[in-house]
């Protein structure tokens, strides 16, 4: 299980958002641009540090601003997909998803479970957006992460590829049994995907939603 | 007609380039990636050599690698031997003087680095050195060739810093620059002529190389 409460001020407002995300599950982030969806995300990989309240995976604080304890990204378990561009240029498809994996076997898998074994050899820059974006989840699972992040993954795709990928992903989320937290525009995919699904409004979640009869975020719902 | 000083200033070239680029590597990306206290005036105090006239460069050098000069004292109790008007010395002078040209071109190269593969390096497990050696220093190849080129050009061509420091101690600190001033000085202008076109030429190709490495760094932005 995943669980936080964050607190992150910005320029014209302050993001309070409190989640929980138990793992199998997939948990939706949507909201207008500028809400506060991305610095949820960001702080949850431990890439922006909140201003306050806590991150908590299974018994382990990630976060915790009373002890002012925060682990750094590289001490999480987690898998983080950005929206576009989260190969790196100079590497092959292949060594992309072995970079935080020295397992050539669990490598050898992701290409196969992706269904990217043909592009192992392939640089990032010659194969097509749907493919980058298989590769930079294979990437993202190859570290065997306990929580995925995933930033508005389809959003550069078209149509056809988006709703395959979004199937792909249900797939993976379920046979994996990861948390999953995903941030998107699209309410189609927050609809089609979620398991529990939080709007966003300058930074606070302004309605609470039921889905599949289970409570996925009430302010102040969360033990602090 | 003798050609020991350019050969030299090749010698002083390529050494002082060589190591100057393994210092200048990190320093970019520490002035780059890094946020410290003071940032600002140590990026200013790279940059000072560019903006100071080389004699007044050359004579603090001389004051800081001679005999009473806290780095002359430190070299002579590792060595035995003095800094200045030796080999190792315009080393040094030529590395002082040539850093802007060489952590400029890579400050340029580091900062075109999407921001977000660093973020994704650091997810994916890797501490801030594993990040430096497997994602910015191979995105930064046209940077890093620049670097080189320019820092080799530019000490190629010195003459201040290194007359200052070096003095004119044939086969041992009389560089091209030197020898084509002393040349003129004795109206030998045949020999200037030739080595100055030497020079020129040298200098061109590699202006020619910093472009051609230019645009295709932009070409693969």
């Amino acid at each position: 299980m995943l669980e936080a409460h964050i607190i992150k001020k910005r320029d014209r407002f302050t993001v309070d958002v409190r989640l929980r995300c138990p793992a199998g599950d997939l948990l939706v982030l949507t909201g207008p641009s500028g809400s506060g969806k991305t610095t949820v995300i960001r702080a949850l990989a431990g890439l922006e540090p909140p201003d306050a309240g806590y991150i908590r995976f299974r018994e382990r604080y990630w976060f915790k601003a009373t002890d002012r304890l925060l682990l750094k990204a590289r001490q999480r378990r987690v898998g983080y997909v950005f929206q576009e561009h989260t190969l790196f240029p100079h590497l092959t498809v292949e060594k992309n998803v072995a970079y935080g994996c020295r397992d050539p076997q669990r490598v050898a898998e992701l290409l196969a479970m992706l269904r990217i074994r043909h592009l192992a050899a392939s640089r990032p820059h010659e194969i097509s957006g749907g493919e980058r974006q298989r590769a930079a989840l294979a990437q993202a699972l190859a570290t065997r992460p306990e929580v995925l992040l995933l930033d508005e993954p389809f959003s550069a795709l078209d149509n056809q590829t988006r709703h395959r990928l979004r199937m792909e992903l249900k797939r993976l989320q379920e046979r994996l049994q990861l948390a999953v937290i995903m941030v998107t525009h699209d309410p189609d995919e927050a609809r089609q995907l979620a398991d529990h699904h939080i709007i966003l409004r300058r930074g606070a979640a302004t309605e609470p939603d039921l889905k599949k009869g289970r409570l996925s975020m009430l302010p102040g719902s969360l033990p602090a | 007609m003798d050609l020991t000083p350019l050969f030299l200033s090749a010698k002083l070239s390529l050494i002082s380039t060589t190591i100057l680029l393994l210092l200048a590597m990190p320093l970019a990306a520490l002035l780059v990636f890094v946020r410290f206290p003071g940032r600002f005036l140590a990026d200013s105090l790279v940059n000072l050599p560019l903006v100071l006239p080389p004699t007044v460069l050359g004579f603090y050098l001389l004051v800081i690698m001679g005999p009473d000069g806290p780095v002359g004292r430190a070299w002579a109790a590792v060595s035995g031997s003095t800094m200045v008007f030796t080999f190792g010395g315009i080393v040094l002078a030529a590395m002082v003087h040539s850093l802007p040209f060489a952590v400029q071109p890579l400050k340029t190269a580091f900062e075109k680095i999407d921001r977000r593969l660093l973020e994704m390096a650091d997810v994916l497990g890797s501490s801030p050195m594993a990040v430096f050696f497997r994602v910015i220093l191979p995105n930064a190849t046209g940077g890093i060739a620049a670097s080189a080129v320019l820092a080799f050009a530019h000490t190629m061509g010195e003459f201040g810093v290194i007359l200052m420091v070096g003095g004119s101690i044939p086969g041992r600190t009389r560089v091209a620059s030197i020898a084509i001033y002393e040349y003129v000085e004795a109206m030998r202008y045949r020999e200037a002529a030739i080595l100055s076109l030497i020079l020129v030429t040298i200098s061109y190709s590699v202006l020619l190389l910093v472009n051609h490495l230019n645009r295709r760094s932009s070409q693969h932005a």
